[in-house]
Order: structure tokens, then sequence, then C-alpha cells
């Protein structure tokens, strides 16, 4: 079954993570979800996907629909959560799209594209004027959260521990494969991040692994922090968020090496500004004078946002449309300091 | 485990994907046309119709794999 566009999809039964260009449902004819597939964590959007992991997955989803229905409980968890609107037309931002695309004329340009669906909801939730789900500004979190790297040639076999992580601190192994979290069957890496996405803020994770064949189970504690910790610069609905947060700036982080030329302390905030918009709202930034090359430095009273995620995070959830965003930054050696009207 | 029409559909499906998606010199629109035309009458695969995908599953007994793919 082959979907090639999000007009009109039902989104009360196709839940995934709208940064993806790629993603797979694997359910039964009742409509029970057995599966998903489809994931990234970064730049490289064929980096957490191959054939190989697909067909792990598959044969699993293959277990999976012959033990239906004694298996149902295993699969509760992963069914899709009541959503706030059933269609991406719905939302206002994409009101002037069609169910149906035009073939016939501008067949791209009649598409609602994943993204804008995340687009529409963050853009309906600024227009509220109220701080948001975290899981909207840190969607679909991957298992290095916990300190995991799967094995993308697999259904969920573990390749590595981070050292000091939590799941090394809970004695988690390479080559364990995960089979379930909190009871719920675990098939690929997307079934992590649909848990990890719905993890409540004090929820623990319990983990079921089989470690040669036998049953090992291991409970892992997440910090505080641990969702806003997540890398969201990769994704395109970023571009979005900046036209909001930093008024069309892309930032990437100092280097240990930057710091030490610019003469900054290696936890003091520095964000290179790698690009500045021209055009509308993602030009503001460009239009208060920042330039390609300069360090930003602080902003407001803050200089402990160490990331772009993180400034965006400030700028999204303690900030309204229509305040201003004052911004420090360096440019020859010399501290400026301009201001941008957040969107 | 020996792979079931429905699974070795979906794998040949999305080798067909990635090398079509490679194809360079296409403007999206014709992207997306090439797609539908070369995949809405694939025996292979039910295209964007989803009613008739689960309709599909029902009458096999199988179980239905859902592949979403934005084009250009």
């Amino acid at each position: 079954m082959r979907l090639v566009k999000c007009n009109h999809l039902d989104l009360s039964r196709f839940q995934f993570d709208h940064d993806l260009t790629f993603a797979v449902f694997f359910l039964n004819p009742e409509g029970t979800l057995y599966a998903r597939y489809g994931s990234r964590t970064g730049q490289d959007a064929d980096e957490d996907v191959s054939l190989e992991g697909l067909a792990a997955t598959m044969t699993q989803v293959l277990d999976l629909h012959r033990n239906w229905p004694g298996n149902r409980d295993l699969l509760v968890a992963k069914q899709p959560r009541p959503v706030a609107r059933r269609y991406p037309e719905e939302y206002p931002a994409l009101q002037q799209f069609r169910p149906e695309l035009d073939h016939a004329g501008e067949t791209a340009r009649t598409c609602i594209h994943c993204h804008q669906v995340r687009d529409a909801a963050r853009i309906e939730w600024r227009g509220r004027g109220q701080p948001w789900p975290l899981k909207l500004l840190f969607p679909w979190p991957a298992a290095d959260r916990m300190g995991l790297i799967l094995d993308v040639d697999s259904a969920a076999t573990i390749r590595e521990v981070v050292p000091g992580s939590p799941a090394a601190r809970a004695g988690v192994l390479p080559g364990d494969q995960l089979e379930t979290i909190n009871g719920s069957d675990i098939s690929s890496p997307a079934d992590v991040s649909w848990i990890l996405h719905h993890l409540a803020d004090d929820d623990s994770l319990q983990l079921g692994l089989d470690r040669r064949g036998v049953r090992v189970m291991a409970e892992i504690g997440l910090p505080p922090d641990w969702r806003q910790q997540t890398d969201i610069s990769w994704r395109p609905t970023s571009w979005d968020l900046r036209r909001m947060a930093t008024g069309g700036m892309v930032l990437h982080a100092a280097t240990v090496a930057e710091r030490e030329g610019l003469g900054i302390d290696q936890h003091a905030m520095a964000l290179r500004v790698g690009h500045v918009g021209q055009y509308g709202d993602h030009g503001r930034a460009n239009r208060a004078g920042l330039r390609t090359g300069d360090w930003v430095v602080g902003v407001d009273d803050r200089d402990d946002l160490p990331t772009e995620s993180a400034l965006v995070e400030y700028a999204i959830q303690e900030k309204r449309p229509g305040e201003t965003l004052t911004i420090h930054y360096l440019r020859g050696g010399h501290r400026r300091t301009t201001s941008i009207e957040l969107q | 485990m020996r792979l079931t029409t429905t699974v070795v559909a979906g794998l040949t499906g999305l080798a067909m994907t990635l090398v079509a998606t490679s194809v360079d010199g296409q403007t999206r629109d014709e992207k997306v046309r090439n797609d539908r035309e070369q995949l809405a009458d694939d025996a292979s695969w039910h295209y964007d119709n989803l009613e008739q995908g689960i309709q599909a599953a029902r009458d096999a007994g199988k179980s239905l794999m859902v592949v979403l793919r934005c084009i250009p």
C-alpha cells in the first residue's frame, strides 16, 4: 500500500514523525498496528534505515500477525492516540489544500508535505500564546536519549551503549536485543521512538532484553531534561521554528578550537551564525544587522543556552509573538547588541 | 523464514522507490506523476487507496504494509 501525500491522511490512524520522508506502518485488516518503521536522527536521511533493518522488522511483524490476537497486550501501547485534528486540512494553516492532488496541474504545490502537518500544529500553538507541550517541540526522541545506539540493520539490536548513560548504569550491554519497553513490543527503532515520544515526564523505562537467549530486564531512569537535550536542528520543521525564534538564523555551536580562538570559556554560550534568511519573517535577523559568521553569545539575560535547540526552546517557551529578543553577538572581536521581534 | 508475497512486494517496492528518487532532471511535478504512472497499475502495490488495500489484506488474511513516501 503506497501513500504519497498527507492530503486527507487520517491522522487518528497514521501517527509518525512528520520530519520523515519515508515511514512505514504494519497493521492488520482490523486496524491494529503491529509496528512502525522509519527513523531519522540527523542530517543523513539514510543513516537510520536500511533494507536489512526493514526486513528484520517485517519478519517480526509476520510473527506478530501469526500470533494475533493472543499477543494483544503486547500491542496496546503502540496503538494511535487521540488527536486534535483528524485530517491535516482541519488545521487553519492548511485549509487551502484539497483532499486530492492536482495531477493535471501543479502537482507538488497541491500536496500537503509531511513536515507541513507539524508546522501547522506549531503555528496553531504559537497563536495561543502558551508554552508548547515538550513533545511538540522535541518530537520522537531516539534510543540515544537512553544511551542506546541501535544496529540499523536489525529490528532493535543494541549496537552500542554510551558509557555513563542511563542504559549503561542499568546494565544494558551491546548485543542485547531490545524486545519490549514497559511491556510493549519493540520491532523497530521507530517503535522505541513512539514509546519515548509519549513517555510522561515522571515515567521510567522497563526494558525487556534478550541476552543470548536469556530474558533480562533493565530499569532505566531518565534525567529531568532528557527530552530537551534532543538535537532538533536537522529537522525540516526547524526551518519554521527559526522564523519564529531566531529571526531566520541557522546557528551552530562552537567547537572547542573555535572557543579557544574566540577566547570564550568552554561552557559559555557561543553559536556561530551559519545562515541568515533574506526575506519576510525569515529575514528579521538580517534586517537587525546580523550576518553569517557572527557569534551569538547571549540573548536577553541568558548566556547559558549551548545549542540552537536550547535557544529555540527559550524563545518559544518563554517569549510570545510580538515580544523582543535582545541578541548579543561578536563580530571581529567586538561585542554588539541588536534585537528582533519574535513571530 | 520464508517471506510472504506481501513482504517481497514491499521490499521490491522499496528498492524501486530508492531507484526512482535517484533519477535526476525531473521537476517535482514530474517525479510525482511518473511515480504514479509507474506504480498505480503495478500489481505489487495498492496506490493511494487505503480502503482497497485493507480489503485486499482482509481477503488474503495477511497483514498490511503501508508506505508513506514523500516524492519531491
